[in-house]
């Protein structure tokens, strides 16, 4: 009877376990099933950070693309604005110029290349004539002084200068004197001569009212009386000539001596316009029937009237000369040309 | 009076018959040890086959449950992602557009001097113009 109740136990033992089993079971199949409602929550938390980042992107976006926009609009503005601006100081400068070639009449020659632009005029004042070349200078290098033969002591006239260098234009340059040196005539400049940016021998101060003109590396007018070398070369000359007086400079008239105001004589000017053009102009004299000459009063208002903003008097008399070409257009007064020692000439 | 020799005859007889009982009950308590184990067998290997018929059942509910939460997570991840693509195109595009804009910014402060230059040329050219010979007449 024992060993039956002992199989009896052990019958309800796997029976027992079974119970167990399946009833502990359905718990921990629960376990092993996805944890969907923590991942929906996860995934719908997801979603709305990622939507709330294309909200956001979407106006992020709207500006980049408004910013764009608005950059070319200004970069199409500001092109416009440019060739506007462009256009206008275009027309600017033609007015000017315009008004400039109204004030100097019909040009009776012209010329121009890649380097320069000449246009020639006749002067013809009551009591005086000559000539006035207006010269644009593209490439300052165009512009030189020539000492005559290229060589101190020598002299020639400003016809032979032009066509020994194959100039356009020239006209005479600064003032000299002539001295005797071993029985032969020996001509020198007076104050101070620059070619190519150097000077001619030492600086010379003396007498102290000599006024320099001439030339900067940029090809604009510059001039004045330098007590000192530096501060002429402060002004980085590249060609330029002596003499006397300043007529006018930074656009106001300048005061000239006395005795030099009021005589009738030829005259050779060097100037520049506003624009930066330069005016050069020779005045006959000393010829009754032709023309008597010119006060440097009356050229200076001249000048003002004709709007030149720097003027400087070169060496004038028989000196003054107005080559063309190969030729000579005003009527010097010596009758015939006047050797001298430097030249203004421009190339071609 | 019975003879010692049939005494001894009935005394085998009986022995023979104890012996035989005993040989009987034997067989009855093993055929009975037998028949219960065989049932006790049979119950457990019942209980098994339900046990994993169960266990199956279960495993097969939850695959089902589990394959079709997974679809679903997986129908979300895939919207998910091309969200995820749309706005990495997006931010690609507008990187574009941002890097266009700082080179037009750039440009801009570029044509900002090219017409500051051309203006102050301009007023150069109106300052000239005033002095021109006609003007002040």
């Amino acid at each position: 009877m024992r060993v039956v109740n002992l199989l009896i136990a052990l019958m309800i033992a796997p029976l027992l376990g079974l119970w167990l089993t399946t009833t502990g079971l359905s718990a921990t199949t629960q376990d092993l099933l996805l944890p969907m409602e923590e991942l929906r929550t996860a995934l719908d938390s997801f979603q709305q950070n990622l939507s709330s980042i294309e909200e956001r992107f979407t106006v992020v976006k709207s500006q980049a693309d408004s910013q764009k926009n608005q950059y070319e609009e200004q970069h199409e503005s500001l092109n416009t604005l440019t060739k506007l601006a462009s256009n206008h100081q275009k027309k600017s400068d033609q007015i000017y110029e315009e008004r400039i070639l109204m004030m100097l009449g019909a040009p009776v020659k012209e010329y121009a290349s890649r380097r320069v632009e000449i246009k020639v005029f006749k002067l013809q004042e009551l009591g005086y004539r000559g000539y006035i070349a207006k010269v644009k200078l593209f490439d300052p290098k165009a512009f030189k002084v020539v000492l005559a033969k290229d060589k101190l002591g020598a002299k020639e006239t400003t016809l032979e200068a032009v066509k020994r260098t194959g100039a356009i234009l020239g006209i005479n340059g600064g003032g000299f004197y002539t001295e005797m040196k071993e029985g032969k005539p020996y001509g020198i400049h007076i104050g101070n001569v620059v070619i190519k940016g150097k000077l001619v021998g030492p600086f010379n101060a003396y007498p102290g009212n000599l006024s320099f003109s001439g030339i900067s590396k940029s090809g604009r007018v510059i001039g004045g009386i330098f007590s000192e070398e530096k501060q002429l070369m402060a002004l980085n000359p590249w060609q330029g000539v002596s003499f006397i007086p300043i007529l006018i400079k930074g656009g106001a008239v300048h005061p000239i001596p006395a005795d030099w105001a009021k005589t009738n004589q030829p005259r050779t000017i060097i100037g520049e316009y506003a624009n930066g053009d330069l005016i050069m102009i020779v005045v006959d004299g000393r010829q009754s029937d032709w023309s008597s000459g010119v006060t440097l009063e009356r050229l200076i208002e001249k000048l003002v009237e004709l709007g030149v903003k720097e003027g400087y008097n070169l060496d004038g008399g028989g000196s003054s000369t107005f080559v063309y070409k190969g030729e000579v257009l005003n009527k010097p007064s010596d009758g015939k040309l006047r050797p001298v020692v430097t030249n203004i000439v421009i190339m071609p | 009076m019975m003879s010692e020799a049939e005494q001894l005859g009935i005394n085998s007889t009986q022995s023979m018959m104890n012996k035989r009982r005993n040989t009987r009950s034997r067989w009855k308590e093993f055929l009975c040890i037998f028949l219960l184990l065989l049932v006790w067998g049979g119950l457990v290997y019942g209980g098994f086959y339900i046990a994993r018929q169960y266990l199956d059942k279960s495993i097969n509910n939850m695959q089902q449950t589990n394959a079709m939460n997974m679809q679903e997570v997986n129908e979300r991840l895939d919207s998910l992602n091309l969200e995820l693509n749309n706005l990495r195109k997006e931010i690609s595009n507008t990187d574009k557009t941002l890097s266009s804009s700082g080179s037009i910014q750039v440009e801009l402060n570029q044509k900002i001097e090219v017409l500051d230059k051309q203006l102050k040329n301009l007023e150069k050219s109106l300052n000239i113009l005033k002095e021109a010979p006609n003007a002040r007449r």
